[in-house]
This record gives structure tokens, sequence and C-alpha cells, in this order.
């Protein structure tokens, strides 16, 4: 049956709404097209009629013509007749009226409607003679009624909205019918459907689909409600899951749960452990023993303050109080509580926390005798707890008077701890801090330092609730840190003494040493005797080693300072390891011990590293090797290790192998360090100061090279050396400092030699001569100066440290032009015994160009000076 | 002065009532279309008939032209009435019509005869009108039949039927939508003439019901009025020489 309820009927609704629309599109279409229609409504109008009036024309000219009123009458009656003209006068050529009609105006149209054809008007025709046009014969008068044409133009309006509201009624009762059968009558099934489900049942509930609507909106809206169905089972399944699980906690909680009534303390429902808490097996013995637990609070007034809380809108948490049970004993409780909104109901919750208390008991007695100091302190830098400890340890009496009198540790506590901030946060951060040391001011006004580990505690927002700090006194150990940091200083300076003291006895041994060695080469190439010359040559030798000895002393000065730095260069392995052989050719002469050089082919033609520093290390081993090695072989074996094509580093493999006396194990481990030597009747027998294989394993590992060795006493060593090096194609070398032109002897040179101490003077200008060249000698800087304003030089060998004025101020004097030198620009050497790491640097920024060394080699002194007239003094 | 007569004198020779030196007068006259006294289309001139022979032969004696412009004869009557012509050619006297015309002296004398169906049998009375009751009389509108019919006709109970012209009269009267038709006898013979077959259908009553003169009629708005004399010589002129006779043959009248 069809509901006729609009309100309960939906294709009563959208018919009604449908027709609605209609009817008001329809009528508001009407005005529209009755307004638009308008002008050529008033356009019709007056061409019907003129079409009217045009057809009756000619036989009222007729008539007229005749005068005939009974034809004119005729021939007009059709005009009379239409209802749209009120009013018809035929006047012939005589002004006489041959026939008039009139009738009263239509009276029904409103009368704002009327205006609007009131342009229409009257027609005035003239009647011209049927068989004469020019000749007139009278006049055709029509009155319209413009009343009765605004009425047909009303009425027209409305038989059409008429029309349209009648369309639209069959057009609504089709859609009725429609949604009726369409939407209706679905919706309907659907309904019964769903009142029929019942959620309580387990069975899976759904909707059918009626036939023809499965692709629909209707279709649709049932499998979503499908849908829905299906998740109203799942959620109800899983609210009864929930339920289920809520009871089964409930029940089996550790904790006690109860729902009571406050006006009365009733326990209306609670879980097992409550009821054990209280003393009872169970919940029922519970509930059956009308017992009142609030009764049971052991102090009354916290009691009542429960009761006071449960019953506020926030309620109460953890509320802890003792309780007894109801055999008498007692316990601990921590008791929370809601009182649900306008109700008497209460759900709370009991908590057992005796072992809680006292165990709060134990650590609180632990606390107060702990031999560090323990405290919580709030977020505000505020004291919340602190123990004896740490009261006696900050000079207070008791903790109380400490908390009372500390309200802002940062500022009354802490002295001077410029990172504190940077503590406080990182706390916060990481949320605890370790062996945090900063002094604190007792109460007495003195520091004391502390070392303290920190943890914040968080509440469940995540806010800091406060922290734990744990203080432990450490002046003690502050005291001999303290100590041991002067300590640390002394070192320090001891060490910056003792490489100044370095430098100057380098300096003043090899001034004397300069003269002494430069004295025997003189006398060495003087005409001796065979004994003489053996003298000299040993005596040669011995400067040398002490020169050596001098050497190792800097280096390891320099290597101990960490002020070593090597040079990185392109030279030939093969040709630095015959360098070093040849050194040996005098022990090799002697025949006793032999030395061969095994070169494999992957040794590289070029290789980049600092060349001398390598050769330095070779040559002490070699020399090593021929010091234990009194008879035998030594053997020298070098090769590459490039392995992977794409590294621009490679590995130079030395091994020095001899068949010597070998190594004790005992002393293998210590002969790489300095100040060692196999054994002291060795030192007696063989000398050296014991810092030749120190300073070989501190090069070694500045090289980033590793050195290993394989001994065996009485049979001989093995050392292996390995060392990176560079590959020559990949890496730009630094040029060596020399210039080609060792082969141009310069010959002839007008040299000016500063030099205060007159026995280097002596021996410099000796070498110089016998090189042909001629010399001029100034003891002073100063007397440099006023030799070379009257005099001009081709090279100025300059010694460093002079009296009146140092080669430096003189050097500076002739570079700078105003001095009035005749060559301010001519090449300088520097001729010093300063010989530290640095001192380079210094001539150079003095305006030296080259740098010579003491003590002076001949062979040096020919090179550098040939340099200096070569490059124009453009290098050091 | 010489000014002003020179003005007066253009003004005079402009005005459409004199002509130039030596130019006839021309007179016009309407009358309605009826063979054989008149031939022509209705609303023109008429181009021949024995009453534009009559109007010529008058006026061509007093040294003017006419012309004889064919309306229905309503239009005639009220053409001269209003002075849109000088006059009517021919037509009786009544007192409507003595109001707007004055009359020549009579050219014509014509009866009006009373004609029906030759089916019908019946007579007519003393007062000349048909024996019969509730009878059709068919009647030309503006006619003047010389004496009252529609008073009588009324009394008695007749209906007047109005045509336009005579033959349209009789037309009713073959086609019985009248019982009888009144009409001048010459002008019913002009119709017979036109329409042969109506003969022998339609017979005349033994009796006129009136007898009457035609005479010309000149519009009292015409200049003519003043020539009235003059035309009355001719015309007594022309029916002393037998030039009147002549032209309408004799014995017949409208």
């Amino acid at each position: 049956m069809i509901n006729l309820g609009f309100g309960k009927n939906i294709s009563l609704a959208l018919t009604r709404n449908t027709v609605l629309v209609a009817l008001s599109l329809s009528l508001v279409f009407g005005l529209v097209v009755m307004v638009n229609d308008f002008p050529e409504k008033q356009a019709s109008v007056r061409a019907e009629i003129t079409r009217v009036v045009n057809a009756v024309r000619w036989p009222a000219a007729e008539a007229v013509y005749s005068l005939d009123s009974i034809l004119v009458e005729k021939s007009v009656k059709g005009l009379t007749e239409d209802l749209r003209i009120d009013s018809v006068t035929v006047i012939d050529d005589f002004d006489t009226v041959q026939f008039s009609f009139s009738r009263s105006r239509s009276k029904g149209p409103p009368q704002w409607l009327v205006p609007m054809f009131s342009d229409l008007g009257q027609m005035k025709i003239q009647l011209y003679n049927p068989r004469n046009s020019q000749e007139l014969v009278g006049v055709l008068l029509v009155g319209l009624d413009d009343s009765y044409i605004a009425g047909e133009y009303l009425s027209d309006f409305k038989n059409r909205i008429f029309r349209g509201f009648v369309v639209d009624l069959l057009l609504a009762l089709i859609l009725m019918l429609f949604f009726h059968f369409a939407l209706t009558r679905p919706l309907l099934g659907m309904t019964r459907e769903l009142s029929m489900i019942d959620p309580n049942s387990s069975e899976q509930a759904r909707l059918t689909v009626p036939v023809g609507h499965e692709k629909d909106e209707l279709g649709q809206s049932i499998t979503a409600v499908n849908r829905l169905l299906s998740r109203v089972e799942y959620v109800m399944e899983r609210r009864r899951q929930a339920e289920q699980t809520y009871l089964d906690m409930f029940q089996s909680a550790p904790i006690g749960l109860f729902k009571g009534r406050m006006s009365d303390g009733r326990v209306l429902d609670l879980n097992d452990q409550l009821a054990k808490m209280y003393g009872f097996s169970s919940r029922e013995e519970f509930l059956t023993a009308a017992f009142r637990p609030k009764e049971c609070m052991v102090d009354p007034e916290l009691r009542d303050r429960f009761m006071e809380l449960a019953g506020s809108e926030g309620g109460v948490s953890n509320f802890e109080a003792e309780f007894v049970r109801a055999d008498g004993s007692k316990f601990w409780g921590r008791l929370s509580g809601r009182r649900a909104a306008g109700s008497d109901i209460i759900d709370g919750i009991l908590e057992d926390i005796t072992a809680r208390r006292l165990a709060e008991e134990r650590y609180r007695i632990m606390s107060e005798n702990a031999p560090v100091g323990i405290a919580q302190i709030s977020a505000e830098g505020r004291y919340l707890y602190a123990n004896q400890h740490l009261a006696r340890m900050y000079g207070y009496a008791s903790p109380e008077e400490l908390m009372r009198e500390i309200t802002d540790i940062q500022h009354q506590l802490i002295d001077d701890y410029p990172d504190y901030h940077e503590m406080v946060e990182k706390l916060n951060k990481e949320d605890s801090v370790s062996n945090v040391e900063y002094a604190i001011i007792k109460k007495d006004g003195s520091r004391l330092w502390t070392s303290r580990n920190v943890r914040a505690v968080r509440d469940l927002s995540g806010e800091i609730s406060y922290y734990d700090a744990f203080v432990v006194d450490i002046s003690d150990r502050k005291a001999v840190e303290e100590e041991l940091v002067k300590a640390r200083d002394a070192a320090e300076a001891a060490s910056v003494t003792k490489g100044r003291f370095l430098a100057n006895m380098s300096h003043e041994i090899r001034t004397p040493l300069n003269g002494v060695l430069g004295m025997l080469q003189l006398t060495r190439d003087t005409d001796l005797g065979q004994e003489q010359r053996e003298y000299v040559e040993t005596a040669l030798s011995a400067g040398k080693s002490l020169l050596n000895v001098l050497n190792d002393i800097l280096d390891y000065s320099r290597v101990e300072a960490g002020k070593m730095e090597l040079l990185s260069e392109r030279f030939s392995p093969a040709e630095m390891i015959q360098t070093v052989s040849a050194a040996f050719a005098e022990q090799v002469k002697s025949g006793k011990v032999k030395l061969n050089i095994e070169l494999d082919p992957s040794l590289p033609e070029k290789v980049v590293g600092d060349s001398g520093r390598i050769r330095q290390v070779l040559f002490n081993l070699v020399g090593n090797a021929f010091k234990f090695t009194p008879v035998g072989t030594i053997t020298i074996m070098a090769w590459g290790d490039h392995k992977d094509e794409n590294s621009l580093r490679q590995r130079l493999l030395i091994c020095v192998s001899d068949t010597g006396i070998g190594i004790p194990d005992e002393m293998v481990a210590n002969i790489f360090e300095s100040f060692t030597q196999v054994d002291s009747s060795l030192t007696k027998r063989h000398g050296g100061s014991g810092l030749g294989l120190g300073i070989v394993k501190s090069l070694v590992i500045l090289m980033g090279g590793s050195l290993s060795m394989d001994t065996r006493e009485g049979v001989g060593t093995n050392i292996f050396l390995s060392l990176p090096v560079g590959i020559t194609s990949d890496v730009q070398v630094k040029k060596p400092e020399e210039v080609n032109g060792v082969d141009l002897q310069a010959v002839g040179l007008n040299v000016l030699l500063a030099e205060d101490n007159p026995v280097n003077r002596l021996a410099v200008k000796r070498f110089l001569e016998k090189l042909g060249h001629r010399v001029v000698e100034a003891p002073t800087g100063k007397a440099a100066l006023a030799e070379m304003k009257e005099k001009r030089f081709d090279c100025v060998l300059m010694d460093i440290q002079m009296p009146e004025m140092d080669g430096m101020e003189a050097t500076r004097a002739i570079r700078s032009g105003d001095s009035g030198v005749c060559s301010p620009d001519v090449p300088i050497v520097a001729l010093t015994a300063y010989a530290m790491k640095g001192d380079g640097d210094r001539f150079v920024e003095a305006g030296m160009d080259f740098y010579l060394p003491k003590p002076v080699e001949l062979d040096e002194l020919i090179r550098v000076l040939n340099n200096a007239v070569a490059a124009g003094g453009e290098t050091l | 002065m010489r000014l002003f007569l020179v003005v007066l004198t253009g003004l005079l020779l402009l005005s459409p009532g004199y002509s130039l030196a030596g130019e006839r007068e021309t007179v016009v006259f309407a009358d309605e279309q009826f063979a054989p006294f008149t031939y022509g289309k209705l609303g023109g001139l008429a181009v021949g008939g024995k009453t534009l022979d009559m109007l010529k032969e008058v006026f061509s004696r007093l040294d003017m032209n006419v012309e004889l412009k064919l309306m229905p004869w309503p239009r005639a009557m009220k053409s001269a009435q209003y002075g849109r012509v000088d006059g009517l050619p021919l037509l009786s006297i009544n007192e409507p019509r003595s109001e707007f015309l004055v009359f020549t002296e009579a050219i014509l004398e014509s009866r009006c005869i009373f004609y029906f169906r030759k089916r019908d049998t019946f007579s007519f009375g003393k007062n000349g009108l048909p024996k019969l009751q509730n009878a059709r009389i068919g009647l030309v509108k503006e006619y003047n039949y010389g004496r009252d019919i529609e008073g009588p006709a009324r009394r008695l109970g007749h209906t007047l039927v109005y045509s336009l012209n005579s033959e349209a009269g009789f037309r009713k009267l073959v086609n019985d939508r009248v019982d009888v038709v009144l009409d001048i006898e010459v002008v019913a013979q002009g119709v017979f003439a036109k329409n042969p077959l109506w003969s022998s259908f339609i017979s005349a009553a033994g009796q006129p019901y009136s007898e009457l003169a035609w005479h010309m009629g000149i519009s009292t708005f015409s200049p003519l009025v003043s020539r009235l004399d003059d035309i009355n010589e001719v015309l007594r002129e022309m029916r002393g020489d037998g030039t009147l006779e002549k032209v309408f043959m004799s014995g017949r009248e409208r």
C-alpha cells in the first residue's frame, strides 16, 4: 500500500518536491515568457486586427462609395463581432456617419495590466473608391478594447500555467508510481529486514539487494549497510571480548578494584584481590560479610579526608593510609577513587603497598647512613630531600637546615661553574649526567670540590618531576690533580729549556768543530807524510763522528718535540742505496765484511718521499750491521710492492741482512728504544750514543712505515723496513733546490766573508782561496756593510751570530737598499752553526738566499757557491 | 494701385472658376450608370448615352463643355447636394431635392410601374399598390417615385426592400427575394434591354403607380444657377427644333 503521508513516504515527498519545483519553474518561466512575449503579443494583436480590418476595407469602401449604409453595416459587421474591437465607425467623404458601433469595455483583467495595451489605441483606415484609388470616399475608425486584449493576454497566460500544472500533475503521478516501485518499496523491504535483525544474535545478518538494484544507489546503499552491519558485528564482538577481558582483568588484577556507595560506604562489587587484601577468601565472602572498608582506615581523620576528596570533581589519587583487616592485622594501602558525576557510586583501586613502605623505610635508613651525599632536587633547583651525609659535607648540622637555607642551588651553592647550563641542558636531554665536577660553597664559605651523578625523574606527561643526585667529596683527588698539573707545567717548561739548551749546545759545539774540521781538511790537502796523513784522516773521521752524534741529538730532539717534518721529493731508490753503500767503502776495503746489494726488478725506478730521511734510516741500519758484524756479509735487498694499480701509494721494502753477532732475545724488544744498546759491554766495544736505532724507529713511524727484525744470536740479524712512498707519475714533486749547475765551476769570485770567529774565518777563507776566489774578511755585520759600500761582491758568506751587528740585521740592511751598499741584490749565503729546525725560515725572512750549516764541508761550499752564482740568489 | 490690379488679375486667372480668354468653361454633372442613357465605367466619365448627348447639345449651345461622372445614384445626389458637381442631368422634382437643387423646365415625361413575375397573379388596388398581404416591394435607393410609396406600403404591412440600382432590384425579383418591383419605366426598359431573358419572366402592371417629369437639376452651389434661364432657353430651342426628341426618342422618360 502506498502511504499517502508526505512525511512518511519518500516517493510522495520526492514527487511533491518535483512537482513544486516544476510548478515554480513553470510559473517563473511563464512570467518570463509573458514579459518576453509582451511586445510580440502587442504586435500580433495589431497585426491580427489589421488583417481583419483589411478584410473589410474594400467592401466597406465599396459600400461607402455607394453611400449604402446597409451595405456598409454588412461589410463591417465582422469587426463588430470581434471582441477585441469595442467601436467601429464608418464616415463617408461627406462627413456623414454611415455606420457606428460601440460597446462597453471589458472589466475582467487587473487594472495594472490594461495600460500595457493602451498603445494599441484606435485604428483609422482611409477608404478609397475601389475603381479610383485616388478618390477618398470615407474613413473607417476601429477602436480597440485594450481591457479585453489585456484580459485575453492574461487568460492566455493562465491557460499556459494551467496546462503546465496539468502536465506537472500527470508527471507527478508518473513519478510517484516510479518512485514507489523504484525506491519506496525496496526501502520498505530493507527497513523490514533491518527491523527483524536481532542485535544480540550471533548469526550474521545481511540485507537482500532487490533484483534489478544490484548496481544502482539503492544496491550500493544496501551493500554499504551490509558492510556497516558487518562492522557492527565486528565491533559488538570486540565489545563482548573487551567486556570479557575487563571482567577477566577485574578479577585477576594484582590490585584491588571495587565499586562502592559513598553514602553508606558499602561495597557493591569487588575483585578477589581486594577481598584477599582484607583477609577474605573470596569476593563472595566479602560481599556476604557486609564489611565496611572505609571504617577499616586506622586514622579516622584520613578516612574523612579520603571521603571528602573522593567526592570532589577530580577524585582522589594515591591516597596512602593504614588499614585494618577483618582479623585485626594491619596493612598499608594506596587508595584511588572517583565518584561518577551526579552519582553516589565510586569506582576505586586499592593497592597493598606494605612491602613498598617497608622498602622505603629501608632505603631511607640506607640513605641516611650512606657515605655519599644523596639528594632529590626540584626542577627549579630546590632541595626536596637531602641525607645527613650531604648536609654534613656542605657544613650544615642537619638536612632540614640545608633544605631550609638553600633554596636556589645554582646561585647559592655552586661556585663559578661556567658549564652549569650546558650540564643542565644535557641532563634534561639525556636524563642523566655522570661525574660532573664542580666546587660548591660550604656553609662556612670554604670551597668543596664535588663529583656528582644526577638522574632526571619524569612524570607521566614527560615533564621533569625532580632530580636524583649522588654527591661525592673529591677535594683530596682535586688536590692531587692540581699537584700533577703543576708538575706537568714544570716538565713542559723544562722541555722548552732543554730544547733551547740543545740549540745553544749545537751552535756552541758546531762553531769550534767547524774550525777543527776545516783546519783538518786544509791540513789534509797539504803535503803530509803517510803517518801524518793517517792522523789527520783519523782526526777528521773522529770529528765527523762527533758531528753525527751531534746530528743524532738534534734529530732526536726534533722527533721528541714533534717538530720533524718530512719532504716530498722524487728520488731513485737504487741510487739512494748505492750512495749509502758507497759511504761504507772504507769498511769494505778492510776485506773482513762484504757488502752486497740485491735489487729486485720490482723496485721502482723513481719514487716520491723524503730521500734524506730514508737515506738516514738506511745509513743507520747498515752502519749498525757493520758495527755488529766483525767478519761476514752484509746484504742490502730492496724491492717494490705496488699491488693496487689504482692507488697512488706503494711500499718500498728494504732488508738489511748481516751475519753478525745477532741480538739476544731479551734485548729484541728494546733494541729500537732510545738510549738502548745490546749491552753495556758491547757499547764499550762498539761505541755509539744509543740514539741511532731510536731515531730510525721514530723516523719510520713518522713516515708511516714499519720496522721488524729477525735475529738469532751468533747467526745474524735481518731488519725489514717497509716504507710507504708515492708514485711519481701522479704526485707533484717538489723541485730539488739545487740548480743543475754543479759542473759550472764558479771561479775568481769576489767573496765577502763575514765571520767573527777567527778560526772559522781562516778556515773558510782558505777554502775559498783554494777554489780561486778573492776573499775580503769582515769580523762583524757592521764591517761587512762598510766593505760592501766600498766594493761590489759576487757573493756574501754571512755568519749569523756576530758582535755589534749580527748576520740577520746586516742582511736586512743590505736588502733594504738604504745602507748604501753597491750591490743590494748580491747573493747572501747564511753560514751558521744554527742547525735547528726553523732556523732556515728565519734566514729567508731576513733576505738570505742560501744556507750552509757548519761545520762547512768543502764540497758543500763549492755546491752552494755555484748555486748562488747560477741562480742569482733566487733560492735558499 | 497698378500693382493691386496686376495681382487681382493674376488671382482671377489662376482661379478654377474662370477660364482663360477663348477657352470654354466646363461644367460637371453626375449620374448613375444605366444604359442606354449612360455608358461608361462606374467611377469614371460617361463615354456615351442619351443623357450625355443631351448635355453636350445643351451646353454646346451655351458655349460650354460638359463632363458626366458616373457614380451610384445616392452619391450623385450627395455630390450635387455638397456642390461637388454642378448638377444632375435628369431627375424628377421632390421636396428634399428642392433644398439643394434648382430645376430647369421638364425635359422628359416618365412613369413609375410595378413589375412582377408572370407566374404570379394578383391585382392592384385603387391606391396603385398590389393587393397582397405582406408583400415584399423592391425599390431603388434615392429614386423618386413621384408619390409616396413608403408610407402606404408600410401601412399595408408590406416590406420595402431597397437596391442600389434597378438591375439589382429586378435580379431580386427574378430570384424570388421580392414579390414586386416598383421602377421607372424608362430605366426598366434599359434593364430589360441588357437582360433580355428577364422579359419572359416579368410582366408590368397595366396602370402606372405614378407619372412624373424629369428635369435637369442644378446644384445651388454651382455658378450654373445663374445660367438657369439660358439653359431653359436652350431646352426650349432644342424641343422646338426637334433635337430633344431626336436625342431621347419620343415617349421615353425617366
